[in-house]
């Protein structure tokens, strides 16, 4: 006992000499709190253990973070909880753990303590059943940030209340949810950014209208039969989903729109019905040419366009029948593809559209890192698409050649290029391979003179 | 103001300069625009201190020098304005990695100098430190002092035990293995009650072979060998099968009247067959009938096969009887091993030699009085 006492004294004394001290504690409160809200709640609770300092900091922790936690733990968490205001609220449950009469409860208690961010996510198989939110929920009004990510039911009993709500993402099942989604962007003056899940097949209209949103992102299926219309004014980025289709046609008028996102990959759960039965049932968007037209006119003021593979065909199609497009402002035009067959001629037959194109992306999506797809060259570029290309990002496979004969020439004849970025993807033991790769393209003759060439390498697996 | 008397002070220097002191009382000269990323420096300079070597901005104590030239690497960095989102993002996390003690450290003085975005990317980098780790590393990694008692430290354990769901737990637990354990042992009957080749008793092949076996034994094994249907569902209704004929043979040996509420379908004419045919002979002859039964049984529920997914969908309480039941016969053929052995091996004997099997309870026991039939 005494040996021990000795070295302890030993410690301390030499932990003087170097002034160590217990340093976390030296934080003031606040900012632990800071950190401790950055912890999911399990852990927070856990640094009661820690000192007697630290016995009751967590009950005062600003945002609680649930990830399938049993309901139990929950209730204790805030039953012991003392702060004065929650700032956010974040939970994470899979359908099977818990039901929605607790949930009702914990989203009144944070209600009730002010909640800013308040972020419910259910994980289930499919979309049933569907959560109806407390009446309450809708005359919160301290409120600035909404993620409900599970299919709710909107039962919206007098008016919602949402003065200071910034950004919303619901997903609404119902066809009759047109009323309702118009309810809740009424009562959000302040709203500037909406993500909406609708599934819609009905001979109803649907609209959207908001003065005060910035971003809409929607995602269907929408199969509405008669219109689609978006009225937003200020809207600036519009982001559309791959099943939402519009059957009688499509009224938007977002003349502030700078960037347009056609048709991104959606979340809607797919795993009970195959990707042909969706498509044969919810028709995609590109699939109708007069309604896409029609979509393609009201937004071609953008400056950025961001298309999926399937629009290529569609777009091609519109050309052979003298569907006249163009976008004036464009600057910016990214490609996402997902397909095995990349064919540039194509898209060059497309490029007049875009006259003012400065910058060009081309990426691949990563699913596609394990396969093989094939690069079809064009050796010819439109020489305006040429004068004008400042920058171009390319992702592609450092052991196909057919890639660099198109980059070649684009060194070669781009004379104001001011940025190329070559994301190249080669097989984990090919290392090799994308060195080769790389110095050969730095060897390339160059036309412009400022030309900045970055190479990025990528890893995939082989296939 | 500030610009023009630094430039007089400095004339060959293009950039502005500051002065700042730190807690040590050291004063550094530090490019204007740099600092001037922190909100508190700032603050200072616009009210007209920091502009010559004698009126230096003295920084609050929180801030030493080591980490007022970390700061200020930050800030040259991000002060920048044509760097890509990607580059701070690399930057940042190669900034963050060093050691607790430091980070801390940082995070104070950053917090003082109200500079929120380190602040915030360095209490990520603390807080990823405490994330999944015990309170005793925790206390470890930051020298926190250990001055909880024993009983403060254990009570959240205390009452654990209690928590219903883990009560209800444990009785499923219990449940389960009370169930395993009545398959085991059924597992081992059929394994001996039917001959097989192997010793090693691999389920729904075990199965399927002692079928075979069963029917080549008993038809004179020239019958086909049915045991060619190799889905699993057939295999496990041949199983629920063997169960369902042990039940019944089990049933018809104890003249149990609850035996008639066996009312699955299949079986009810059999079962009145098997009643008709149970006569008083000795037990193992009757229980030797019964395997004759069985197989027939299992001949004629052969043909019947495709109406087994209703077994599949056999409801517990029924389930739980049969299984009672089928414990029933094990138990009693457990006890009457040796003379069921004997006589299948005298009829079997032209046909071929049945290899012994061990009771998978490990013990053959002798049944000496025959008179402590269960009846």
């Amino acid at each position: 006992m005494t040996s021990s006492s000795l070295i302890d004294q030993q410690v301390e004394a030499a932990a003087l000499k170097v002034g160590v001290r217990d340093r976390l504690s030296a934080l003031p409160d606040s900012l632990i709190l800071e950190i401790l809200s950055l912890l999911e709640t399990r852990y927070a609770v856990r640094t009661t253990f820690l000192s007697k300092r630290w016995r009751d900091l967590w009950t005062t922790v600003p945002r609680l973070k649930f990830v399938h936690e049993n309901p139990h733990f929950i209730y204790r968490v805030l039953v012991r909880w003392r702060g004065a205001k929650i700032v956010g609220f974040y939970l994470q449950l899979s359908y099977e753990e818990f039901c929605f009469s607790d949930v009702d409860s914990w989203l009144l208690f944070t209600v009730e303590k002010q909640v800013e961010e308040l972020h419910i996510i259910v994980l289930s198989f499919d979309r049933t059943p569907y959560y109806c939110p407390p009446q309450r929920l809708y005359s919160c009004s301290s409120i600035t940030e909404l993620h409900l990510g599970c299919y709710c039911s909107l039962e919206i009993g007098g008016s919602v209340q949402w003065n200071r709500l910034k950004s919303l993402c619901i997903k609404v099942p119902n066809s009759s949810c047109d009323d309702a989604v118009n309810k809740l962007l009424l009562g959000a003056p302040c709203l500037e950014e909406m993500t909406l899940s609708v599934i819609v097949k009905s001979d109803e209209n649907f609209s959207i209208r908001s003065i005060s949103l910035k971003k809409l992102k929607i995602d269907g299926p929408v199969d509405v039969k008669a219109i689609l219309s978006i009225w937003a004014p200020n809207l600036l980025t519009l982001v559309i989903g791959e099943y939402v289709v519009a059957g009688g046609g499509c009224l938007f008028y977002v003349p502030s729109l700078t960037k347009a996102f056609l048709t991104y990959k959606s979340d809607y759960p797919t795993n009970q019905v195959s990707y042909q039965t969706l498509r044969s049932i919810f028709r995609p968007l590109h699939d109708d040419l007069e309604v896409y037209y029609q979509i393609l006119r009201s937004i071609c003021h953008v400056k950025e366009v961001t298309f999926r593979n399937c629009h290529i065909e569609s777009l091609l199609d519109m050309k052979k029948k003298y569907m006249v497009l163009q976008f004036p402002n464009v600057e910016f035009l990214m490609q996402e593809w997902d397909m095995s067959v990349y064919c540039l001629l194509d898209l060059l037959g497309l490029l007049e559209m875009f006259p003012q194109l400065k910058t060009f992306v081309f990426r691949l999506d990563k699913a596609l890192h394990n396969l093989k797809p094939i690069f079809r060259k064009a050796t010819t570029f439109p020489r305006a698409f040429l004068f004008h290309l400042n920058t171009v990002e390319i992702t592609w496979f450092a052991e196909d050649p057919s890639i660099f004969e198109s980059i070649e020439y684009l060194l070669r004849k781009a004379p104001f290029l001011h940025k190329m970025v070559l994301h190249l993807v080669y097989y984990r033991d090919n290392h090799e391979l994308f060195l080769m790769a790389e110095e050969k393209v730095r060897s390339l003759p160059r036309c412009s003179p400022t030309v900045e060439l970055i190479i990025i390498e990528h890893v995939a697996l082989k296939p | 103001m500030t610009e023009a008397d630094s430039e007089i002070i400095k004339p060959e220097m293009l950039k502005a300069y500051v002065w700042l002191q730190t807690s040590d009382g050291s004063i550094q000269q530090v490019e204007q625009e740099v600092a001037m990323y922190c909100p508190f420096i700032c603050q200072e300079i616009h009210s007209g201190m920091g502009s010559s070597k004698n009126y230096p901005i003295s920084l609050p104590s929180r801030v030493n020098p080591s980490m007022l030239s970390l700061i200020l690497d930050y800030c040259r960095f991000h002060q920048v304005p044509g760097r890509s989102n990607k580059e701070r993002k690399s930057f940042d996390e190669k900034f963050v990695r060093m050691d607790t003690k430091r980070l801390c450290e940082l995070t104070s003085a950053a917090d003082s100098l109200q500079l929120k975005p380190l602040v915030d990317l360095t209490s990520r980098a603390l807080a990823r430190v405490i994330e999944g780790k015990t309170p005793e590393e925790i206390r470890e990694i930051f020298h926190l002092p250990d001055d909880l008692t024993e009983e403060e430290k254990l009570e959240p354990i205390k009452n654990t035990m209690d928590d219903p769901r883990i009560r209800l737990l444990n009785r499923l637990y219990a449940r389960k293995r009370k169930e395993l354990k009545e398959r085991e042992r059924l597992k081992v009957i059929t394994s001996l009650f039917l001959p097989c080749d192997n010793v090693e008793i691999e389920e729904e092949r075990g199965d399927e072979r002692s079928v075979d076996d069963l029917l080549s034994f008993i038809n004179g094994g020239g019958e086909d060998s049915k045991g060619t249907r190799t889905s699993k569902n057939k295999k496990k209704s041949r199983k629920r099968k063997d169960l369902k004929a042990a039940s019944t043979n089990c049933t018809s040996t104890s003249n149990n009247t609850s035996s008639s509420s066996n009312d699955v379908d299949l079986n009810k004419k059999e079962t009145n067959e098997l009643h008709s045919e149970s006569g008083n002979p000795s037990l193992h002859n009757k229980l030797l009938n019964d395997v004759c039964n069985a197989t027939k049984l299992l001949d004629i529920e052969d043909d019947g096969l495709a109406a087994e997914d209703e077994f599949d969908g056999i409801d517990p309480a029924l389930k739980e009887k049969l299984d009672r039941e089928v414990e029933d016969f094990a138990r009693r053929l457990n006890s009457d091993w040796p003379e069921i052995m004997q006589e299948i091996l005298s009829r079997g004997q032209e046909r071929r030699p049945l290899p012994l099997t061990v009771n998978g309870n490990g013990s053959l026991r002798r049944y000496t009085s025959s008179d402590q039939r269960h009846k």
